[in-house]
């Protein structure tokens, strides 16, 4: 437990702020809106000096390579319409090796040099990459000035063994000496020279036969020697001069700028591919772009660039055809977007609509000097009552625009992914046949009218309709599970919104209409999703008679139908009515309490003075917490001496950081970034001696926990208390442990009991052994193995997958009525999430199971005397707190992988935060 | 209604799940057809997200800082896993570079970038093939072709980060054209591909 412990005195760095993003068809990196980083004092790229390194370049001599390396700098400096110019600086002060690249390669900071690393051998891009990964080289800027929005060094690996000549070595240096002045990759006739054939752009100009002295330098990928490379097209040469333009340059070329929009006609939408094509030369002459490349932001409403495009460097009164293609190359760093179900189209001038032709095509000129703007493109929305493709086993998503913004869980969308299993999601699509609570609550925001294994290609249709001003409607209907020949008719219907057009946190109303029903299992409901459900969110029933369902980050009912009390599909022919989903708010930041006769507003927990106090163990479940921009969470409690203390952000799409504190001193005693599963945290620690203690919530880097973390969003704190002494178990491992007096349990008295390390203890003998087969939890083995108490048994690994992931711990405690055995933090193999609970070994005869926040996951729990005992049936173990077990009791919870196939229903673990008591003494009582 | 959704449609449906993170992308990769990226794979497989886990390794005179993706694997079709369990088989895989939100730093004014951020990067729950270089001396891969040999697998069809481009170009049989692919005739042109080989 010693892993993440590290107490005050700890190196705490400075604050850290977020540099901006690359773009696009533009340039790698920029400084601000519409504000690239350059190279220059005066950010016009003259000077730029670059440090070769002093060794040899695989056939290339150091003087060989040195000379290529200007040459191909020339290349760039000999666009006629850039100021830009390279200067060859003093060699690099080392080989740089396999030895010693790391400083080059990820600096602890600027050191005045522009390295252009010669890997010789290889061997760096080999230990980097593993062999054949095909990477010639990389480069780029290294450093930059945020005041000043220059670039201040750069950086180039050059994999030497893989240039299989001189034209080969020279084509990539030209490339990726593009990306070191701070260009990005772009895409125009490269595309087609392998294969996009599609689209009115294509249609319209067909390939010439020879393509391979067209296709742009900066284009992705490296077809061979002199595809694309070593000259520079007019696109290329555009970028170079829009970052560092002649004074000519404006004067003598021509721009047209326009914005991509999506079918309402206004709003407009960044990552969209938009070509420009000189009709009378549409190969030599043409250039393309991703709007929205000079910005990082994807909300029109907060940036003006978000959406636009401009081409510059154009042929003063060509006509131009402008379209929009989707991206079939990789490599672009601004996201691209998905077109379909919307076409490839033509800017049609003033035909340009939600519904023109896309082939009708209107040119576009401009003058020297002049730009011809407003060139803004409509993306075409299906027609209602089309088919929407949903995949080929009705898995897939359709992504449709909405007439009207949908407010969902605090957030805008202007469209929402359809996907073929009977639910919608928003910001992302979901291909999930299998439904279960735990990917509702982990996955994006959902809408299920009913979520299962659906499968539109066996018959039946989904589609949508829609009046564009109330209502926005999908539609299954007749639609089969897979295999099964049935049908389920249903509907999901979004309100437009009344009042609160503009306050994204107050969602709009939707409701669910549903015909016939044949499934018999499956998901009703909603979810925030992982960026706002806990991930512990029980399901309850959805009651059509409510006029109004709501909830604050999750509402579902699954129907599963192999509890013993769970029913199946009960919504046939009824009609779900939801309230709009507020946005979620973090229930610690703002409080009203009574005090005497005042109210009292907390509006904060932000530091140690404004502390939440809470109890332990705690975990705020049914609570949402966030860090938001600028923000710290601060929890104070009092930590028992003597006990360790599990402290945990088990939850969230995070990158958290967590400090615990002396809250009186405001001492740091623990600190850890990332000791939790992913990028999360964790600190184990044994408490001395008792004190009031708290827990800092923020996020990387903030390590100071001043509020300037980088992330932000919802998470789960966990915080448990114990004591007892760590039990190391490996994987498939166990320890007998003694127990402090005979303990009585299904008849028999023992002195001993076997810890094992996949969350089960037994009498007689272990089950988990090297090379056994405890890992698989399954009933008969309960029934026919040794007497067993089963509090989670799952695949657990406690060394956290080989040391890949985060190793948990057993504690063993004596104290004087019962033995109590915590799982703390425990993951199942190749997974990281965690997993608590004990159970405890009562002197009167009496087992307590006690469990904190599982992964609701796979597992199998209960009592068993074993050795083939009758099997009495699955019992709920949440519908009763104390049980009398007499020969065997369990529930399984088949969820997970293992049990995730097309046909295998799901029930997800039920007993987070329960406690479950077994009577165990026997038939004797 | 029976329908079927065909390449070019599909295409734009999976796109949306290839974004790549808005940060500088700065490599030269070489295009390469199936049968390249068969030829240069250590292990093909078809696995689902697991468990992601940022971790450091000590190369070049530095600790640099790497990721680990665990996974649940489908389908092996070259290549042997981390580890069998049960007949189920699970592979591990570090790549260089941070999945932290921002790993560069602030020297004041002066602002670093990252360097190399066109590695694909994965998440936890979701399926895909990937092509994968075999383990450098310091147990380091990535996607054979970075995004070329990451195809994302979605509705059963296949789609890599590069948008299939290319993938049978020059390979023998009727031309094709881009955009998603159906994964069992995509799994189907791998094992034939792995037997000429």
């Amino acid at each position: 437990m010693t892993n993440t412990r590290l107490f005050s005195g700890l190196l705490l760095a400075g604050s850290l702020l977020a540099a901006s993003a690359a773009q696009a068809g533009g340039a790698l990196a920029t400084c601000a809106d519409g504000v690239p980083f350059r190279w220059g004092a005066a950010g016009d790229g003259v000077g730029t000096t670059f440090n070769p390194d002093q060794g040899n370049l695989g056939n290339l001599s150091n003087a060989e390579a040195t000379a290529l390396v200007a040459e191909s700098f020339q290349v760039w400096q000999d666009v006629a319409t850039s100021t830009a110019t390279y200067v060859e600086g003093a060699a690099l002060p080392v080989d740089v090796d396999i030895t010693n690249f790391g400083e080059y390669f990820d600096p602890t900071g600027p050191d005045g040099l522009s390295a252009i690393v010669y890997d010789d051998t290889g061997e760096i891009f080999e230990q980097l990459f593993g062999p054949d990964s095909g990477i010639l080289g990389f480069a780029g800027p290294e450093f930059g000035d945020t005041t000043t929005c220059t670039i201040t060094e750069g950086v180039a690996f050059l994999n030497g063994p893989a240039f299989e000549d001189l034209t080969e070595a020279k084509d990539i240096m030209v490339h990726e000496f593009g990306h070191f002045s701070n260009l990005a990759h772009v895409q125009v006739n490269g595309a087609i020279l392998i294969g996009d054939d599609n689209g009115p752009g294509f249609d319209a100009f067909p390939a010439p036969d020879f393509l391979s002295d067209i296709v742009v330098t900066m284009y992705p990928f490296y077809f061979g020697p002199l595809v694309g490379t070593q000259t520079t097209e007019l696109d290329d040469r555009a970028s170079l001069s829009t970052l560092y333009p002649t004074a000519e340059f404006a004067s003598d070329f021509a721009s047209i700028s326009g914005s991509v929009r999506i079918p309402d006609g206004v709003t407009r939408i960044s990552g969209v591919n938009v070509v420009a094509r000189n009709v009378a030369d549409p190969y030599d002459d043409a250039s393309g772009i991703l709007s929205g490349a000079d910005t990082d932001e994807t909300n029109p409403d907060l940036s003006d660039f978000v959406g636009r495009f401009r081409f510059t460097g154009l042929t003063p009164g060509a006509e131009y055809a402008i379209y929009i293609d989707e991206i079939v190359d990789g490599g672009f760093s601004t996201d691209p977007i998905a077109l379909a179900p919307s076409p490839e189209e033509f800017f049609s001038g003033a035909a340009e609509s939600n519904s023109d032709d896309p082939a009708l095509l209107t040119t576009v000129s401009a003058a020297a000097g002049a730009e011809a703007s407003g060139v803004d493109i409509i993306l075409n929305l299906p027609q209602p009552g089309a088919p929407l493709p949903v995949g080929e086993f009705g898995d897939g998503s359709t992504e449709l625009f909405t007439p009207f913004p949908i407010d969902f869980c605090g957030e805008r969308y202007n469209s929402l992914f359809v996907n073929g299993n009977g639910n919608v999601t928003f910001g992302a699509p979901s291909g999930e046949f299998a439904e279960s609570a735990g990917a509702l609550l982990a996955g994006p925001p959902r809408i299920a009218g009913l979520w299962r294994d659906l499968n539109a290609s066996e018959g039946g249709i989904v589609t949508f309709d829609t009046d564009e001003s109330s209502f926005f409607k999908v539609i299954w209907e007749d639609v089969p599970e897979i295999g099964a020949g049935n049908s389920n008719t249903f509907s999901i219907t979004l309100r437009a919104k009344n009042i609160g057009k503009g306050l994204p946190a107050l969602g709009n109303r939707f409701v669910v209409d549903y015909g016939n029903i044949d499934a018999e299992l499956g998901l009703a409901g909603w979810s925030c999703g992982a960026a706002v459900a806990t991930g512990l969110e029980e399901e309850r029933d959805l009651d059509a008679r409510k006029r109004s369902i709501r909830g604050s980050s999750a509402a579902y009912e699954q129907f599963t139908g192999i509890d013993p009390d769970s029913e199946t599909v009960d919504l046939g022919n009824s009609r779900l009515r939801y309230a709009g989903v507020l946005a979620p708010k973090d229930s610690f930041e703002y409080s009203i309490l009574l005090s005497g006769w005042n109210f009292v507003f907390n509006t904060d927990n932000d530091s140690l003075e404004t502390a939440r106090r809470i109890g332990v163990p705690f975990a705020n479940k049914r609570r949402f917490a966030e860090i938001g921009d600028g923000d710290v969470d601060f929890y104070r409690f009092h930590a028992q001496g003597g006990e360790n203390l599990a402290v945990e952000v088990v939850r969230g799409e995070l990158d958290t950081v967590i400090g615990l504190f002396d809250a009186d001193t405001g001492e740091l005693l623990a600190f850890d970034d990332d000791g939790g599963a992913g990028l999360l945290s964790r600190i184990v620690v044994d408490i001395p001696e008792s004190t009031d203690v708290a827990v800092a919530v923020s996020t990387f880097p903030d390590v100071e926990f001043a509020g300037v973390g980088e992330s932000a969003g919802g998470y789960v704190l966990s915080v448990r208390s114990f004591g007892g002494e760590p039990v190391f178990l490996g994987d498939e491992d166990n320890v007998e442990i003694p127990l402090p007096e005979p303990f009585r349990f299904l008849g028999e008295e023992y002195s001993t009991v076997f810890l094992n390390s996949n969350g089960t203890l037994t009498f007689e003998e272990p089950t988990a052994t090297p090379g056994g087969d405890d890992f698989t939890a399954e009933i008969p083995k309960l029934l026919n193995g040794p007497p067993r108490i089963a509090p989670y048994w799952a695949d657990l690994d406690p060394t956290g997958t080989f040391g890949f992931g985060t190793p948990g711990f057993y504690f063993v405690e004596t104290t004087h009525d019962a033995l109590h055995v915590h799982g703390v933090s425990l993951s199942e193999f190749f997974a990281s999430n965690p997993n608590y609970f004990s159970v405890d070994f009562y002197k009167d005869g009496w087992l307590a199971y006690d469990y904190g926040v599982t992964s609701r996951d796979d597992a199998l729990v209960g009592v068993t005397a074993g050795r083939g005992v009758a099997d009495p049936g699955p019992t709920n173990l949440s519908r009763s707190r104390y049980i009398r077990a007499d020969t065997a009791v369990y529930e399984n919870f088949p969820n997970g992988f293992g049990a995730a196939t097309r046909t295998t229903p799901f029930s997800d673990f039920d007993l987070l935060f329960r406690d479950v008591w077994f009577d165990v003494r026997g038939d004797d009582h | 209604m029976t329908k079927t959704a065909k390449g070019k449609g599909l295409l734009g449906l999976l796109l949306c799940l290839v974004a790549a993170p808005a940060l500088v992308q700065a490599s030269a990769v070489r295009h390469m057809n199936l049968d390249a990226l068969v030829e240069n794979s250590a292990a093909i497989f078809r696995g689902t997200v697991t468990g992601i886990e940022p971790g450091s390794v000590q190369i070049g005179g530095k600790e640099l800082p790497t990721t680990t993706y665990l996974f649940r694997v489908g389908e092996m079709f070259k290549g042997q896993p981390t580890a069998v369990r049960n007949g189920e088989q699970f592979l591990a895989l570090t790549m260089i570079g941070s999945i932290k939100e921002h790993h560069h730093q602030h020297h004041g004014p002066i602002v670093h970038f990252d360097l190399l951020h066109d590695v694909p990067r994965m998440t936890t729950g979701s399926e895909y093939l990937l092509f994968a270089t075999a383990e450098s001396s310091a147990g380091l891969s990535v996607p054979v072709g970075l995004t070329q040999g990451c195809f994302d697998l979605l509705g059963g069809m296949a789609l890599n980060r590069a948008g299939n481009t290319g993938l049978f170009r020059g390979m023998q049989g009727p031309p094709r054209s881009d955009g998603a692919i159906a994964y069992r005739e995509l799994a189907g042109h791998i094992r034939a591909s792995l037997a000429a080989q």
